[in-house]
This record gives C-alpha cells, structure tokens and sequence, in this order.
C-alpha cells in the first residue's frame, strides 16, 4: 500500500538494498532499467536519457537545455505513472525530488557505504582521493537537481529518514525499512491519492507543453492546473493561447490558468537564442 | 520612558501618506532644526573655553600690573625712607656739633656742613617730602625751621670768625641759643615724624600686597569656578538630553533629535550627524519591519490557504447535491442551498480580504485607530492559526476604548507577531487572554496579551526586545518579532512592556497615548 | 439491504451535516450529524456506529482525540477524516492512529462515498456504490 523511494551516490549499495526490500515485501521495482520503456513510449535515445539525468546542461552544450528538459520532463511522467500503482521501490530517478507532498511515499537517503564497495572494485582508490570523488560527485548531483527541481537532492530535510551506510549494515537497512513500510502512517489513502494523481497531471501536462516550449512550470491541485512561464511581452498572448490550446486537450484538466512570469533574465536570455 | 515627544499630531502633518512604510518623517525637522541652527547665534564650547582663558588671563594681567605698581611704590617709599634717615642723620649730627660748639666751642663749622647737607637732601627730595607733608602743617614748617636754623648757626659762625674768641659769642644770646636748639630739635622730631609716617604708609603698602595677594588668588578662584560650572552645567545638561534621545532610539523611535538649545556649538554638528545617522536607520527599520511582516503574511497565507478550505468545501458539497438532486429539490431547499452558496462565498472573501488588507503594501498612514475592532480583525486573521494550535483566545475589550492615533497595519503586525508567539508558547487546551483597556496613566490605552506557557526564565527577560534574540530553533523564529514590535510601537509614541513567572505565563502589555482630535469625536460610536 | 449504515458524521461546519446527510441517505445510510465534539463523544458512548466521518480541528475536542477515543471503545469502527488544513504530517499521523481514510476539503461527495463504499466492503457489508471516479 505504499513507495519507497531511494536516494544515494552509493549506486551499487542502493541497488542492492532496493532490490533486497522489494523481494522482501514483493514489491515491484523501478529504477534505470525502466529508461527502455520510456524511450520506446516517447521515441527517445536510452543513452540520452540516462545523459539527462546525470549532466547539467552548460554553456558547452553538451545537451541544449530545451532537450535535457524535455527529456527529464519524460522521466517524471512516466515514473509517476508507476508510481500511481503503489506497492513499489523506486531507485535512481531522483523522484523524491516531484513527491515531496505525498504521504504514502517513504523517502529515504542512504550515505557513506563506500568502504565496503571499495573491495568489490567500484572505487578501488586511495581513501583520500575518493573522498574528494565523492564530494565532487554531490557537488555535480546538487547543480543538477538544482537546475532540474530547485532542490538539493542531498538535503536531509527533502526525505523521511537519513541512512549511514558505514554505521548500518544493509541487511539492517533491508529490515528497518522493511518495518518501517509497515507502518500504517505510509499507507496510502484518499489525500494522498489525489495528490499523486495531480502530481501525474502536472507532468503531463509540462511534458505536453514541453514539446514545443520551454520555461514551462505547472502546478496542480485538486485538477485545477496552473501553468506559469515566462515570456518576452510581444509573445506573451501567443504563447498563453498555446498553452491553453495544447494543454486544453489533455484529460483530467477540470480548470486550466496560464499565469505569466515577466522574466528579464530570461527575456534577456532568449534574446540571443 | 522616553524623552519629550513632539506632538503627534505634527507627525500625521508631515506624513502625507506619500512616504514609505514605517518611516517617519526627518526631512521637515530636519529642515526645521537646520533653520533654527541658522538664526541661533553661534557660541560653541570651545568659544566658552577660549573665552574663559582669555579672561583670566587678562585678569593675571591686571593683577600683574597692581603688584608691579604697588612694589615700585614700596621701592620709592624705600628709598624716601632712605633720605629720611639720611636727613635726620645729618640733622642730629648737625645738632651734636652744634652743642659741642656751645659746650666746648668746637665743631660749629662742622654742625653748618651737616646742616647744610641736610638741607641739600631735603631741596634734592623736596618734591617727594612736600608730597609726603602734604597734609601735615607741623612738618611743612620744617624747611622754615632748617632756615632758622641756618641762618642763626651762620650767625653764630659769623660772630664767630668776627670775635675769634668764646666771649664774643656771649653776645650770642641765651635766649638765641635755646632758639636754635629748639630749631634743631623741632627738625629732628620733624624728620622723625616723617620717618614713623612713612614706615607706616610702607608698611601699610606691603599689607596692602599681602590682601592683594590673597583676594586676587581668591577671585581668580570663583571666576575659575563660575567658568567649570557654566561648562559643566552647558555639556551636563546637553549630555543628559542626548542620554535620554539615546534610550528612546534605542528603544526603535527613530525620530530625530531635537535639544533645547540656545546657541550653536559643536552638538549642533554631532546632532545633525546623529540625524542624519537615524534617518538612515529609520529607512533599515522600515525594510526590517517590511521584512518581517512579509514572513508574517508568509505564515498567515499559508493559514489562509487552509482556512478558506472550509467555505470551499461547504459551496463544493452544496454545489454537487445541487447539480445531483437538482430535480428532486423543492424550491424552497433550492432557494436555501444557493443562499448557502452566497453565504459562503461571502465568508471566503472576507477571509482572503483580511489578509490582502494586512498584506496590501500601503504607505505608512496615521489614522484614528480603534483597537477594539482591530483586535477583532486581527483574530479573524489568525483564524487558522488559532485552529491548528488548538489555544482559545478569548478577548475582552472595555466597551469605550478611545481611539488611538496610529497605523492600523502596523498595529496589527504587531499583534500579529504577539498572538504568534503566545501561541508558540502555549500548548493545546491553554488559553490566552488578550485585554483591550483605559491604561493605568491618564490619557493611555492599554492592550495585553497573556499567556499561559513556560514563560520567559528571569535571566533572559531583559534581553527579549533585543533583535536576533530567540529562544526558538533555528529557521523556526528570526528574533525581529518583538525587536520590530518595539519599534513600531515606540513610533506610535507607546512603549511594550513584558511580565514574567517561569512556568506561569508571559503577559506583554502595550501602551499607547490617546490623541484628541477637536475635528473627531474621540469615543466609538 | 438488511441493515442501513450506522454513519456518525462530526463536523463544525453545519453546511457539510445538512448537504451530506441526504447525500449519504440516498447510498443506505443512516447518517447522525453533530457539531459539536462532545455530544458525538455523548452519543457514541450509547451507540457503536459503523463508520464515523470526523473533522480534525474544532474546538473543544479535536479529531485526533475523536480518532483515538472510537478507536478504543470500537475498533471495527472505521474512522475517516475530513480536514481543511492537510498536510503530510498530520495525514501520516491520523493514518498511523488507525483512520481508515483521510480526505482533504474541498471534497466532492461522491469523493465521501467512494471511501465509505470502501469501508463498508471492508466492514462485510457492502453497499451499492458505483466507484468508477475513485481508484480502490
């Protein structure tokens, strides 16, 4: 009756616990085997969507911040669609980044763990110049959930429990979450529901939109949509009639409202695009 | 308390409502103060100072030249009394001769030398000794008397070298010979005389230098006294204006200063600097009390949002029975459901008015402010708040509270920021008391708001008006609320005073001075 | 269709007792309306109901504290919240209390009576409720 959503730099140990949890409690999993599917379903490159969801888009351009939007915009979709389908362990997609306000959703963050892979080969490096990896390593992942969500995926307040791998061995983790997933607070339930189903809205709604524009935020409640962007002033009627048009025809929209952003960075920005 | 306010109603003068929130107005007492500065004359400290040392200086002078002149007296008095003596010497050696003469009839020559020396000092100093016998008709006889004297030795002499022998000078009558030692007697007290006169005039003149001495020293005393006092008294008082200005500005009344002076001096500049520094901190306090009161409409709209919920829910619910029964429905519960609509929708509005009333940037504007009804407002305003932390608040106003003078959406900042933080300190099921009343001072209201939580421990009572002062966990509290209260309640010329017992409560209490409008009736209808 | 559903709805609100009532009335309910928290404490003592729909916050007695005494005295009892100040937390610690639902306002009715169909089936006695809106 309820997600778990993992989140480390630890990927191997992550792997590993995620799997360990669903066999436990029979769940479904979802992590980056599931790119296939979203690539078949939206006609994209698998590489370029494990791409997108590891690069920051720069000036190098190595990915055009329009694309790596989408491509994200993508995966938030179609991971939430699983997700609407509880009874689930979720690693690797940064979703608790877009289910913060669902109840029913356990998110917790897994640190440290790194001396026990180290044997195994992953990181066969001195401890010092691994620190500094690793520390680099979150210093790319925070630029880019920032860029992508606004948040630092390694903020301890983003998730429901803080695991230290190096103090608690996995077997551990497996039972305490496990346990945990039990609790009747993580059930799901008609609130929670709803929000996920608006939550499912939303990314789909941007991801329509995000076809053919960008600068595109939306929020939903209640399936009331509102979806707010930024533009320069000349286009600003033509890109609300776009919107209103295309996300017009998605189904489960009860009350559509564009808001617009005067943006002068953006505006600025888009300039010289 | 804080020092002498100008009246408030100058305030609502200047404020046109065309300033900034929470900033009062500098530039016409400023303007003001500039203006007096100018008329006022110019006399600074340091003129004080010169000025003081000028003068006793020029009094040294004068007494420098007092004792001069008195000390060339003495050294002429001195010196008179030197040929005073000379001259009764030369008299008494004149005589001494002259009875050796008639004893023994020898010397006579002699007696004329000395009688004639005598004389040369008194013609030599003859001025100085008329002077000194001015007054004495006994001693201005004595050049007759040296005369007769004179004339009857020469005599003498002349018989003398006439007869050669002591016979011829029997013809030198008895009667002679007792005149002349009478003369010469008569000179000598003279001269005597002169001399016991003139040693008291001397030592009369050096008494005189002793008295001078002292009254000069004296005087010279007081003046210096005078002049210490009238600085001291000048910086003291100046001093003890600025100490008082001080605590009202610390207290977050940020109107400049203005002393009751009457002359320019250096304060004139330290004031206008002073100025000018508050009016710069008047702008930070007003994007301070800006700041804090956007976080305040933050935590309001996030209770708003969850207010309004409720008359949603109820137009929702009716709504959809509406819509399902619609055909089933008599008109009379038509009628009744849609006048629920109505209702509701009205009840919504009025939630998210409150607090677009209270969000609404507004010019800082100085009204007739009846705080019966704001408090009302203001509760209405925490609705939600009040809801989720499950505290009753019970309010009690007095049925006549004057109006006060003052800006409403500050007030209720305040009050805002004061029932918060009773809350915070409450637990479910307290209850907290907010009092609207007539304040203990005449021509005062008062508003408390009480209670009943830990309380603030006696070791930091002191410290809680203090800004970034906070016993809440980080991120939770900011530590402005009360420091920003202060200052908007001081502004209103009130002052914010806290009560405490650990485990008992904390009440804090506002004061306000009550301003009487002629144009207005003062009582609430 | 022996018995009607015994429903004790308890809401501050009275909008949400007048529109419900009938609402539910019409899916074989036998709805009881409070508002005030202590009379409904009152009357559950003398009669177990099925299901009780509750607000969270009121004054006096809250839900939570509604919550916890049915969930004592009845445990078959299914309680559902209804609240217009949801949040993550408090909807974990209603759930974690024993709530059978927890629904955020503004609900629709037929939201209410997609979660009581649920907690009927859940209760063995199942009513006619045509849930295609609400996912199970």
């Amino acid at each position: 009756m309820s997600i778990l959503i993992l989140s480390s730099e630890n990927k191997e140990l992550e792997k590993e616990i995620g799997k360990k949890i669903a066999q436990k409690l029979s769940f479904a999993t979802l992590n980056e085997q599931f790119f296939n599917k979203i690539a078949a379903r939206h006609r994209l490159e698998i590489k370029k969507i494990s791409e997108a969801m590891n690069i920051t888009p720069s000036i190098l351009k190595l990915m055009p911040a329009k694309t790596w939007h989408y491509y994200l915009s993508c995966v938030e979709l179609e991971v939430l669609e699983q997700l609407l389908e509880d009874r689930c362990v979720c690693w690797g997609l940064a979703a608790h980044l877009y289910v913060m306000v669902i109840s029913h959703v356990l998110k917790v963050r897994l640190i440290g763990g790194y001396g026990s892979v180290s044997q195994s080969g992953q990181f066969s490096m001195a401890p010092d110049k691994m620190e500094k990896h690793i520390a680099q390593q979150e210093r790319n992942r925070e630029k880019w959930s920032m860029a992508a969500f606004n948040r630092k995926e390694a903020d301890p307040g983003l998730y429901d429990m803080v695991i230290n791998l190096d103090q608690i061995q996995v077997d551990e983790v497996v039972d305490t979450l496990s346990m945990t997933m039990g609790y009747s607070r993580f059930t799901a339930m008609t609130y929670s529901k709803k929000k996920m189903a608006d939550q499912l809205l939303g990314a789909r709604v941007k991801n329509t939109l995000l076809k053919s524009l960008t600068d595109i935020h939306v929020h939903v409640q209640d399936g009331t949509v509102v979806v707010t962007t930024s533009s320069m002033k000349r286009e600003k009627s033509k890109k609300i009639e776009t919107i209103k048009e295309i996300a017009g025809r998605i189904e489960g929209i009860r009350y559509l409202e564009v808001r617009w952003n005067k943006d002068i960075i953006t505006e600025a920005a888009t300039i010289f695009r | 308390m804080p020092g002498p306010h100008p009246p408030i109603s100058k305030i609502k003068k200047d404020d046109n409502g065309s300033r900034q929130a929470g900033q009062f107005d500098h530039g016409s007492h400023l303007s003001k103060d500039g203006k007096t500065f100018f008329f006022f004359r110019h006399f600074s400290i340091r003129d004080q100072i010169y000025l003081g040392t000028i003068l006793v200086f020029f009094f040294a002078l004068v007494m420098i030249l007092i004792l001069i002149l008195n000390n060339n007296r003495v050294q002429k008095q001195m010196k008179f009394l030197g040929f005073v003596n000379d001259f009764s010497l030369e008299i008494q050696q004149a005589r001494r001769y002259e009875k050796n003469y008639f004893l023994y009839g020898t010397n006579l020559d002699d007696a004329l030398e000395n009688i004639h020396m005598a004389e040369s000092i008194f013609i030599k100093e003859s001025e100085e000794f008329s002077k000194l016998l001015g007054g004495k008709q006994a001693l201005q006889k004595i050049p007759d008397k040296i005369l007769a004297y004179k004339t009857l030795l020469e005599q003498l002499y002349l018989l003398e070298t006439k007869g050669k022998n002591r016979l011829s000078i029997k013809s030198f009558s008895k009667e002679d010979e007792l005149k002349l030692r009478g003369f010469g007697r008569d000179i000598l007290t003279s001269a005597q005389l002169m001399a016991a006169f003139e040693k008291a005039n001397l030592e009369k003149t050096l008494f005189r230098f002793q008295y001078i001495y002292v009254y000069s020293f004296l005087i010279l005393l007081v003046f210096l006294a005078i002049n210490s006092y009238l600085l001291v008294i000048r910086l003291y008082s100046t001093f003890k204006q600025i100490t008082i200005h001080a605590k009202r500005v610390s207290s977050g009344d940020f109107r400049p200063i203005i002393l009751r002076q009457k002359v320019r001096d250096e304060f004139t500049g330290l004031l206008t600097s002073i100025n000018d520094m508050l009016k710069k901190l008047d702008l930070r306090d007003a994007v301070m009390i800006q700041d804090h009161k956007i976080k305040a409409v933050g935590t309001l709209t996030a209770g708003v949002a969850h207010e309004i919920n409720n008359p949603l829910n109820n137009i929702m619910l009716t709504v959809h029975m509406l819509l399902e029964d619609y055909n089933d429905l008599s008109k009379e519960e038509k009628i009744e459901m849609l006048g629920d609509i109505a209702a509701e929708t009205d009840r919504s509005k009025k939630i998210i008015r409150n607090l677009l009333d209270f969000a609404r940037e507004s010019a800082s504007t100085m009204e007739s402010v009846d705080l019966s009804i704001l408090l009302k407002d203001t509760l209405r305003l925490l609705e939600s708040q009040i809801r989720l932390s499950g505290v009753q608040v019970d309010l009690r106003c007095a049925k006549k509270i004057p109006k006060i003078h003052g800006d409403a959406q500050k007030l209720q900042q305040v009050f805002i920021n004061l029932l918060l933080n009773a809350m915070d300190a409450s637990i479910k099921g307290d209850k907290i008391q907010v009092t609207g009343s007539l304040g203990d001072k005449a021509n005062s209201v008062k508003v408390s708001v009480a209670d009943h939580g830990e309380g603030i421990p006696k070791d930091l009572l002191p410290f809680v008006f203090d800004p970034f002062f906070t016993t809440k966990s980080k991120g939770k509290g900011t530590g402005l609320g009360l420091s920003v209260s202060q200052g908007i309640i001081a502004k209103h010329g009130g002052n914010i005073t806290v009560e405490s017992r650990e485990g008992r409560g904390a009440c804090f209490t506002l004061s306000f001075p009550i301003i009487n409008f002629p144009e207005n009736s003062i009582f609430s209808s | 269709m022996s018995k009607p559903l015994e429903i004790l709805l308890l809401d501050d609100e009275v909008i949400v007792g007048k529109r419900l009532k009938p609402a539910l009335g019409k899916i074989g309910c036998a709805v009881e309306v409070f508002q005030d928290s202590a009379l409904a404490i009152k009357r559950m003592q003398e009669k177990e109901f099925d299901i009780v729909v509750t607000d969270i916050y009121m004054d006096g007695v809250d839900g939570m504290q509604v919550l916890d005494l049915v969930r004592k005295k009845s445990p078959r009892t299914k309680i559902i919240m209804i609240t217009g100040h949801a949040m993550i937390s408090l909807a974990r610690e209603a759930m974690e209390k024993g709530a059978f639902d927890f629904i955020a306002k503004p609900f629709k009715p037929d939201d209410l009576k997609a979660v009581i169909a649920r907690a009927a089936k859940a209760l063995g006695a199942p009513i006619q409720f045509d849930d295609k809106k609400v996912g199970g």
